[in-house]
């Protein structure tokens, strides 16, 4: 069962804002056609569409220094800590990486979002 | 002369003459690359001059395997010439191109096509079997690839598509249901763009090079070609036994679905790469899978690596193509995503299976689709804007570029993702339209030059443009033949042969699997069949100890070897070849050594062995390098951008290798290239291929051993021939 506490306030903005350049991740899709192809994600929910590509490669570490440091979502990040610490092969950690920032993010819309949709 | 129609087409665009040459003459040279290379060092006289020149040659050939039932090797097509995309210097470079116009040539009875001179009004070639005509193409100027196209098919076969048609006015000269194959530059090869690219059907691109621009210097618009005949073959029983060989030893059995799921369950391999003709049959494409598609393959092959989709976007386009726009694409719309997942879990996620792959299905737009067809329309080089939106976006975002910034644009960077910048941008370079798209028609590399970034771009790779001015592929830092074979030649090498050791070993360490083959394993694949270089296992030892060797020197020259010969000359496809470590055979030891001498032979009833044909790639290697030697190279400009040498790869990589005394897939992350040990390398390398190391320039008696005396001769008197070892 995957639980975080609902995010308000500046943590919410942060999640669903646009970055600078300084401010960004860099993820690598790892292919067989190019070995890897660099993406520059500018914000949570790219981060979140990134993970969901077949073989995406992040440092998991410098994963958890951004939503510390960048996103300031400190529960977020040691969550991701202690998956990296897990017997996992690094896909599978990536696998539970993504649905972390997935409820986070979904977490994070206004209800008006949800209308939208219906 | 089986495999070879015997006769290549020469048109001189500026007289209007229309000749042909005897293939016997060039027929030792193989086909394709070979034939290209030998036929443009006689037709030029004067190498050094530039791509635009109306004296640059432009080969397209084919092999004599092409139009046959010989597995990836039926389709291909090899365009030559002297370039635009590559700096300092534009060489003497090469594309190639798959679908069927090779075929089509092929029945129309030519081996290839030599295009001289310059017309002095657009024209394009209309070949219906032997008839051969210079037609006037101005009303076919200013239309994009696929309209071009679609008009040549009407023009050639009426509105009758796929009915009978008479191919050259008479039933005498034969009768078919096919349309024409056309090679066709769009608008930015008319405005000589050097990311110009020419195009054939929706999305077989000669990409690189900038051949679109070099047509449209020569106001050639398209060349059309039909024909109604077949390829003679040696031994057609044994060209139809050699593919079912092929197929029923090496290739993957898809009606046998529980073999296929043991195979993905308990091993890594290159799944869905085809690499191999035993790897999962799968369509190459970054974008999600249109629900509603078939495989397409270009003609004869039995992988088929695209698709064609229901809703009529992204038809044939495959590989990098695909995924020039397909990220940003999702990126812009992950709002969809987000909501979407919202709204099926109401707010209260947690504790319910979450599955966001799933969910993200059917998210992707059409803008992905539209902006690949609209490159393939304009006719641009998609590899340039694949790392080159990277680049732009980075600009964007540190709000160096954009209206009233440092570089002023006003096209609307902000809606990256969405068609409507795709469009405007593209558009914007295929005319060349003022600022933005003026630069980048010039390529990224020039571009950043002019914006005055390139240096402080290429020392911290913001601007991954590795080699010669063109975009980084396999990084060199990792994939070591990939980078050495690159920068020792024209262009990125954009061969696969070796990237299965790559992907097996770093996807083994990332899923936890087992490699299916151990690092041991792999090195006696590979090595024991590298004639002339066999048995030496330190030429797949990828360590840092060992990526300056004498055995890296002969991975390499092995390397340039066979894909000069056997891939680009013989056009065996880079998809399937070469077959050295392939899932479905039980001891996974692919066919690489056995098929292809066996498939020349049953076409051309030749018994040239794997080995005769590797030494005739390093004949066609050398003459190149005396190509590019007369161009003006010289060993001080084989060199990486600097951030090769000054950043370390900091990625997983994990390749064979050796440590302490046992191989291994070794983690490789964290290194560069020594900038002065790769110049003791080359140096190496350059003794190795009797080649001088105070120039990289060939040496008469190594010239001459090989036949090559009349190149020798061209660079003594051009001054530039290597000094002979004391």
């Amino acid at each position: 069962m995957i639980e975080l506490t609902q995010p308000r306030g500046r943590l919410r903005e942060a999640v669903l804002a646009n970055l600078e350049f300084k401010q960004r991740l860099v993820g690598s899709l790892l292919h067989p056609r190019l070995g890897y192809l660099d993406i520059d994600l500018y914000g949570f929910s790219e981060v979140v569409g990134f993970l969901c590509k077949p073989n995406p490669v992040l440092d998991l570490g410098e994963l958890q220094t951004w939503l510390f440091a960048t996103i300031g979502d400190h529960e977020l990040a040691g969550k991701v800590a202690e998956v990296d610490t897990l017997d996992l092969s690094y896909f599978e950690k990536a696998g539970r990486v993504r649905d972390l920032l997935a409820l986070r993010l979904s977490q994070c819309l206004e209800p008006a979002d949800h209308e939208d949709l219906s | 002369m089986n495999g070879y129609t015997g006769k290549i087409l020469r048109v001189n665009l500026t007289s209007g003459r229309i000749t042909r040459l005897d293939t016997r003459e060039y027929s030792p040279w193989g086909g394709g690359h070979g034939l290209g290379s030998a036929i443009f060092f006689d037709l030029v006289k004067d190498k050094t001059i530039e791509g635009l020149d109306p004296r640059n040659v432009i080969t397209i050939m084919t092999s004599p395997l092409t139009g046959t039932l010989i597995p990836g090797a039926a389709s291909r097509t090899e365009m030559q010439g002297i370039g635009v995309q590559s700096y300092p210097i534009g060489w003497f470079t090469r594309s190639n191109v798959g679908g069927r116009f090779g075929p089509m040539l092929k029945f129309a009875g030519w081996d290839g096509i030599v295009i001289e001179g310059r017309a002095e009004k657009p024209v394009w070639l209309d070949l219906r079997n032997d008839e051969v005509r210079i037609e006037d193409a101005r009303p076919l100027w200013g239309l994009d690839t696929w309209e071009t196209q679609a008009r040549i098919w009407k023009m050639v076969c009426g509105e009758s598509f796929g009915d009978w048609n008479e191919v050259a006015g008479s039933e005498a000269d034969g009768r078919t249901t096919q349309r024409p194959a056309v090679l066709a530059i769009g608008p930015a090869g008319e405005n000589l763009a050097r990311v110009g690219a020419v195009i054939h059907d929706a999305g077989n691109a000669a990409g690189q090079g900038g051949f679109g621009a070099v047509w449209g210097s020569k106001n050639l618009k398209a060349i059309s070609v039909i024909g109604t005949g077949s390829v003679e073959v040696s031994d057609p029983r044994e060209v139809l036994n050699a593919r079912l060989w092929a197929k029923r030893n090496y290739g993957l059995n898809v009606d046998d679905p529980a073999a296929l799921d043991q195979l993905l369950e308990t091993s890594v391999h290159p799944r869905g790469t085809a690499v191999s003709p035993g790897s999962m049959p799968a369509p190459i494409v970054f974008w999600q899978w249109p629900r509603q598609s078939r495989p397409q393959a270009c003609m004869g092959c039995p992988v088929g690596c695209r698709t064609r989709n229901q809703s009529g976007l992204g038809n044939e386009s495959s590989c990098g193509e695909s995924g020039v726009y397909a990220m940003y694409d999702l990126q812009k719309h992950s709002g969809l995503l987000a909501k979407a997942m919202s709204k099926l879990v109401g707010g209260m996620l947690a504790g319910l299976p979450l599955d966001p792959v799933l969910l993200l299905k059917g998210k992707q737009t059409d803008a992905a689709f539209r902006a690949t067809d609209l490159l393939q329309k304009y006719g641009i080089n998609a590899f340039e804007f694949l790392l080159g939106l990277l680049y732009l976006r980075s600009l964007y975002q540190m709000k160096k570029l954009g209206p009233g910034r440092e570089i002023a644009t006003d096209l609307p960077f902000d809606k990256l993702g969405e068609e409507e910048l795709a469009e405007k941008l593209f558009h914007a370079v295929a005319y060349r339209e003022a600022g933005l798209g003026d630069d980048l028609a010039e390529g990224f590399y020039r571009a950043a030059k002019k914006w005055g970034r390139l240096e402080e771009d290429l020392n911290s790779g913001l601007l991954r443009f590795a080699y010669w001015g063109l975009p980084d592929h396999y990084d060199p830092r990792f994939q070591l033949e990939w980078g050495y074979g690159s920068i020792l030649g024209d262009r990125d090498i954009n061969e696969h042969g070796f990237v299965a050791l790559f992907m097996i070993g770093t996807l083994s360490q990332l899923l936890r699997k087992e490699p299916i083959v151990t690092a041991e394993e792999a090195a006696y694949l590979f090595t024991s069949r590298m004639a002339p270089f066999q048995g030496d296992l330190r030429m797949l030892d990828y360590s840092t100890e060992n990526m300056y060797s004498e055995s890296m020197v002969k991975l390499v020259a092995w390397h340039r070897r066979y894909t000069r010969f056997w891939k680009q000359s013989m056009l065996f496809c880079d998809l399937l070849f070469p077959d050295f470590i392939n899932p479905a055979v039980p001891d996974k030891r692919g066919m690489l050594g056995e098929g292809e001498p066996r498939f020349f032979k049953a076409v051309t009833g030749s018994n040239l062995s794997f080995g005769d044909g590797i030494e005739l790639g390093r004949k066609i290697w050398n003459l190149d390098n005396a190509i590019w030697t007369l161009q003006g190279r010289h060993r001080d400009l084989a060199r990486f951008s600097p951030y090769i040498y000054q950043t370390p790869f900091n990625k997983p990589a994990y390749l064979p290798g050796l440590k302490n005394g046992k191989w291994e897939y070794l983690s490789v992350r964290g290194r560069s290239i020594d900038e002065k040990k790769f110049e003791e390398w080359k140096t190496r390398y350059y003794r190795f291929e009797g080649w001088d190391p105070t120039t990289g320039w060939p040496r008469a008696r190594t010239l001459e051993s090989l036949g090559l005396k009349s190149a020798a001769d061209e660079l003594k008197a051009a001054g530039r021939i290597g000094r002979e070892e004391t």
